[in-house]
């Protein structure tokens, strides 16, 4: 079942005569509990895609779907709200909230949507990621390894469908880089997450269900068995159901509501 | 699990609302010194404003003698009682009337000999602080003017004997003694000063006189008078508000006609006229403007500092929205942080500012009333804290909006600049000279964050256009041209009885006496000197004359205003109308007074021969008051050319002059003069030689103007207590004082406001160092000399004071040349002058600022190694 797919994506900075095309034409499909590796060179566009994906930029034209939604046709709250309900961020500079503790910051999203945490679940990733003696420490006390374990704990903690992570192990040294790998690892196949991790590691690389190598804005292999499968199946797959589903998920999970919904119940 | 949901958002917005704020410190510590000062302003602002309302009202009260609502004349004890139980009355004090006391060292005084309740006593401002009121039936209490012209210290049990009459028509001195048994402070202001007596003494004096008889005819002696206050409600205000006037009057109307009492007499306390206390052109839209100015300037310093703010934590909000906050989240993190400065600052804004205005309102409310109360009212500090709050919260709009509709992308590239629209490339001819690289690398600094720039410059300019305004306004007052309406000459002497209201003018007065005249002719370096005498005579109208006061009081309604405003006035205009008979007032005038009427401004119609006039046949007939300032009418006089009988004798009009209120001021007869003539002196002493001199007017030499004032001095304590006197000077520094009112509240919100441009200055140019840490280590290490770098922040304060004090020049220029100009067009007691000097004394102090500013933080910088703030991450 597909979960995440861009038709079409195309993505263009600046205006002529400076302008920069860093997605030209993009189409690519990932389907439900995949790990998919991005990798290609410096300013090939992997990071624009992988914002794309996430919703944390907009298209120049083209689509991007995510669980049957159109990123497009979302307003910015919305957007926002979608995004922390279903997408878990792993960054390659971490975005540590420099004034919250190492709890805080992992529960911040949680929190923001107006949702109580599972502490259950929370220690229980803060010990996988061996991260339960720093709770209470601020991230300028921790080291670079340390403060990437928070960025994925903190991604994990809203047991989203979808983890996006940007080179996270690209600050680590190889032992840490292997660590957080696995983990990652096997967090994703324990809540039946799907993957979508850039990275410059072909090692790691290596690990991942398939490859998408994208040079100069344009997907050059997606690998795996549905390569082929973009194009035009693509672009007649569904229309935007207004509350999709997440199957496949347990049922604790809440549903990405209407926007009045959910706009009424996490903020005030 | 709508609350549960709720809960949990909020407390994670409180813990980041909490921490953000604890992270900016020095930001928080400008906002809320900025805030402080917006909250004092307004403060300030209605503390003055509502001191001087009250100061107003507490001056017309003792001007009215009293502060109740109604005062019922003439009552018996009967209509007393009767009008105290009808149901509108609350609250009423009563006194009766004995009479008024006439020992020779009361002239010019009047002290009116009476009994008053508790209720009426405090009405009137003449409850004994020391003391009682009396009991028994010698008892008396008085206040302290009275003791003071009596000479009599202020110690109860003192002996006080007052001589007086029942019957003011009759020669029958009755002497009464006394023993005080209380004082109170006297007032001024007030006209007359209260001798309250005992309620035995009443009974004694006028038990069992027959109090219809007495009002019947228009005698006091016996009779009661009746403070009332009635009930109110805010209808009644709203009535008010809306038709003027006149809700007292129709309230007093309806206790009289319900109570079956229609010919008492009563009158409705000016002070409570809503059309005089509350004049929305002269009150309201000053006041509006000023605010308006309070708000801008607090604005511009506020929105500038959260602005920085959040441009400075722009990277934060994108990470905080990458992660899941939402735009509304986010601005309720920047507007939590606004509530907790502006719960920080304005308590504190309330506090200094109440203390400014205690301070300043002595200062600005002087002249008579020794004590200006502060007015401390609780709506001042709502009315203040409410609008420093919508201040705060309107400031922080636009930054809350930036932050909330922060890109998660942009805030990853965000740059402390505008973005968006493209840059020209500029290139510069010539960069290779030393000095011009530096300064042109200045200009484009400042040119990085224009908005910013400006709002800097225009607080600054605010401030200082401000200052200049109230300064140059002030200036233009022009004490002389002031004066030459008030007074003639620098020293006048007028006889006491022109002063009593209850009294009548005495034609035959003592004040001036030859020993008096003499002495003033006697003074070293005495000028000129003029005479004035008057006499009020019965006069017959003539038709033309009664058509031209017909034609004047129909134009532009004056009688219908007369009717709603002053019955009696109107009732005395009807009789006139009816009978062709009015009370006149014949003057007799020389020198100086004669030589004021000269003036072609005072000289309404006609032509004046001085020769001609003085030979005798001729008179000057008077104008209506203020007419010198209309458009030429038709004045309720005679007209040029028409012969006038006065007293048997014919005269001829010659001219129609001004009524000079230093010439005509006091009482002439215990009726309404609607005519005015003047004659030379020479003439008035012919037609009646008993009289003597009304008042008397003489200039002296500048160097012999203390020497004049110290001989009146004395003549008034050694031989007549009763001489009232002004001089010039003392007039000046009376007016000065009354006008010092607007002059302060002027001075100290645009010295507040020039205050808040500085720290918005200061400010600015401080963040705009530090903020740019990184980037001159970047360019240090790429070169630049530390000589280099200091140079370029100076000069980048220099331009920043140069463009501002420019523009300050500018439109500060533009605003005395044209709009206080304008402002004093209008005034006849203004002469405009060009005038910029509040910004010659601030120039140096801006360009001094800044020098220095940049100066200082560049040693700041120095501290740390290059290395050390190219590491340094945010």
């Amino acid at each position: 079942m597909k979960i995440l797919s861009t038709t079409h994506l195309t993505k263009q900075y600046g205006t002529e005569p400076n302008l920069v095309k860093a997605l030209d034409d993009v189409s690519i499909s990932i389907e439900q509990g995949e790990f998919v590796a991005i990798i290609g060179t410096s300013g090939s566009g992997k990071s624009t895609l992988l914002n794309m994906l996430g919703g944390l930029d907009r298209p120049t034209s083209g689509s991007v779907k995510v669980d049957n939604f159109e990123l497009g046709k979302l307003k910015d709250e919305d957007l926002t709200v979608f995004r922390r309900q279903r997408i878990g961020f792993i960054f390659q500079n971490y975005n540590l909230v420099p004034i919250l503790n190492v709890y805080e910051n992992i529960v911040m999203p949680i929190r923001l949507d107006g949702k109580k945490p599972d502490e259950g679940f929370i220690r229980e990733v803060a010990e996988i990621l061996g991260l339960e003696k720093k709770l209470y420490n601020m991230p300028n006390t921790l080291s670079g390894g340390q403060q990437q374990r928070v960025a994925i704990a903190r991604a994990l903690a809203s047991k989203p469908a979808i983890i996006l992570a940007d080179e996270p192990t690209g600050n680590l040294d190889s032992r840490t880089s292997e660590e957080v790998i696995s983990l990652l690892k096997v967090t994703g196949r324990k809540f039946n997450q799907t993957m979508v991790m850039i990275t410059h590691n072909p090692e790691i690389a290596a690990q991942a269900d398939r490859q998408i190598r994208i040079e100069d804005g344009k997907v050059r292999s997606q690998g795996g068995v549905e390569q082929e499968n973009s194009g035009a199946e693509l672009e007649n797959s569904g229309v935007l159901t207004e509350r999709g589903t997440m199957s496949g998920r347990g049922g604790d999970r809440e549903l990405f509501q209407t926007k009045a919904e959910s706009q009424g119940g996490a903020e005030l | 699990m709508k609350k549960q949901n709720q809960k949990e958002a909020k407390s994670m917005l409180r813990t980041l609302t909490n921490r953000s704020f604890a992270s900016n410190r020095n930001r928080n510590l400008v906002a809320v010194f900025a805030i402080v000062l917006t909250t004092l302003m307004f403060t300030t602002l209605f503390v003055l404003s509502g001191s001087m309302q009250k100061n107003l009202q507490e001056m017309n009260f003792k001007q009215a003698g009293n502060d109740s609502h109604i005062t019922f004349e003439y009552v018996s004890d009967a209509d007393a009682e009767a009008i105290a139980a009808h149901a509108l009355v609350e609250d009423w004090g009563k006194s009766v009337v004995l009479g008024v006391a006439e020992n020779k060292e009361l002239t010019g005084r009047q002290v009116e000999i009476r009994y008053g309740d508790e209720k009426y006593a405090k009405s009137t401002f003449s409850f004994p602080t020391e003391g009682n009121l009396p009991v028994k039936e010698n008892e008396i209490a008085l206040d302290t003017i009275t003791l003071e012209r009596l000479g009599l210290p202020c110690s109860l049990g003192q002996e006080v004997t007052f001589i007086w009459r029942k019957d003011s028509g009759r020669d029958e001195y009755t002497a009464s003694r006394f023993v005080l048994s209380g004082y109170w402070e006297g007032n001024a202001v007030s006209m007359a000063s209260m001798a309250w007596v005992s309620e035995a003494f009443i009974e004694k004096e006028c038990g069992g006189i027959d109090q219809r008889q007495q009002r019947e005819n228009g005698k006091y002696f016996g009779m009661g008078m009746l403070h009332v206050d009635v009930r109110e409600s805010a209808f009644d205000n709203l009535y008010s508000i809306v038709q003027g006037a006149g809700s007292l009057e129709q309230k007093a109307e309806r206790i009289l006609r319900e109570t079956g009492l229609t010919d008492v007499p009563y009158s409705t306390n000016i002070a409570y006229d809503t059309a005089m206390t509350h004049n929305i052109l002269r009150e309201v839209v000053p006041m509006l403007m000023v605010m308006i100015l309070v708000f801008a300037s607090g604005y511009l310093i506020i929105y500038n500092i959260f602005q920085i703010s959040v441009a400075a934590d722009i990277r934060f909000y994108g990470r905080l929205k990458t992660l899941g906050a939402s735009g509304r989240q986010l601005k309720k993190i920047i507007y939590g942080q606004a509530n907790r400065l502006a719960l920080l600052g304005i308590p504190l804004g309330l506090f200094l500012g109440y203390l400014l205005g205690a301070v300043l309102v002595p200062v600005m409310i002087t002249g008579g009333y020794e004590k200006a109360s502060v007015s401390a009212s609780p709506l001042i500090f709502g009315g203040a804290a409410v609008f420093a709050w919508i201040t705060v919260r309107i400031s922080c709009r636009k930054p809350a909006r930036m932050a909330g509709k922060v890109s998660p992308m942009e805030a990853l590239r965000y740059a402390d600049a505008e973005t968006g629209g493209r840059r020209k490339v500029k290139r510069t001819a010539k960069g290779t000279t030393k000095g011009g690289g530096i300064s042109r690398m200045a200009l484009a600094n400042l040119g990085r964050n224009k908005k910013r720039t400006f709002t800097v410059i225009c607080s600054l300019t605010l401030g200082l256009i401000l200052l200049t305004v109230v300064y140059a306004k002030n200036a233009s007052f022009d004490i002389d041209k002031y004066m030459s309406q008030k007074v003639i000459s620098d020293f006048e002497v007028r006889d006491s009885s022109i002063g009593t209201s209850f009294g009548v003018y005495n034609p035959c007065g003592t004040t001036i006496s030859e020993a008096l005249v003499s002495r003033i002719e006697g003074l070293e370096g005495l000028r000129e000197t003029g005479r004035l005498y008057s006499r009020a005579i019965d006069h017959k109208i003539a038709p033309s004359a009664i058509e031209n006061i017909r034609t004047y009081y129909n134009a532009g309604e004056r009688i219908s205003y007369i009717e709603a405003v002053d019955p009696g006035l109107a009732r005395s205009y009807h009789e006139m109308m009816d009978k062709k008979e009015c009370k006149t007032v014949l003057y007799g005038i020389d020198g100086l007074v004669l030589d004021a009427y000269l003036q072609d401004y005072y000289l309404l119609d006609g032509t004046f021969d001085k020769e001609k006039f003085c030979s005798g046949g001729f008179v000057l007939a008077q104008a209506a008051s203020g007419a010198e300032e209309k458009e030429p009418e038709i004045q309720p006089t005679y007209s040029v050319g028409e012969k006038v009988e006065l007293n048997g004798k014919q005269y001829e009009v010659m001219g129609i002059v001004a009524n000079l209120t230093a010439v005509t001021e006091g009482n002439s007869s215990d009726e309404v003069e609607w005519l005015s003539f003047y004659l030379p002196a020479d003439t008035f002493r012919e037609l009646y030689p008993e009289n003597t001199l009304r008042k008397m007017y003489f200039n002296v030499e500048p160097e012999a103007e203390s020497g004049a004032e110290a001989m009146l001095e004395d003549y008034r304590k050694e031989a007549d207590k009763s001489l009232s006197f002004t001089s010039k000077s003392t007039l000046i520094t009376h007016y000065k004082e009354q006008t010092r009112a607007n002059t302060v509240m002027g001075f100290a919100i645009s010295v507040i406001i020039a205050l808040v441009g500085i720290l918005n200055f200061v400010n600015s140019m401080v963040t705009a160092i530090v903020s740019r840490q990184k980037e001159f280590a970047m360019i240090q290490s790429v070169g630049m000399t530390k000589r280099q770098l200091r140079q370029m922040l100076v000069d980048e304060g220099l331009l920043y004071g140069g463009i501002t004090l420019a523009a300050s020049y500018l439109l500060g220029a533009l605003a005395v040349g044209f709009g206080v100009r304008m402002m004093v067009a209008g005034e006849w007691t203004a002469t405009f002058r060009f005038t910029l000097t509040p910004l010659l004394v601030c120039t140096p102090v801006i360009i001094a600022f800044a020098v220095l500013i940049p100066y200082l933080c560049f040693k700041n910088l120095e501290k740390q190694s290059i290395v050390e703030r190219l590491r340094a991450v945010d």
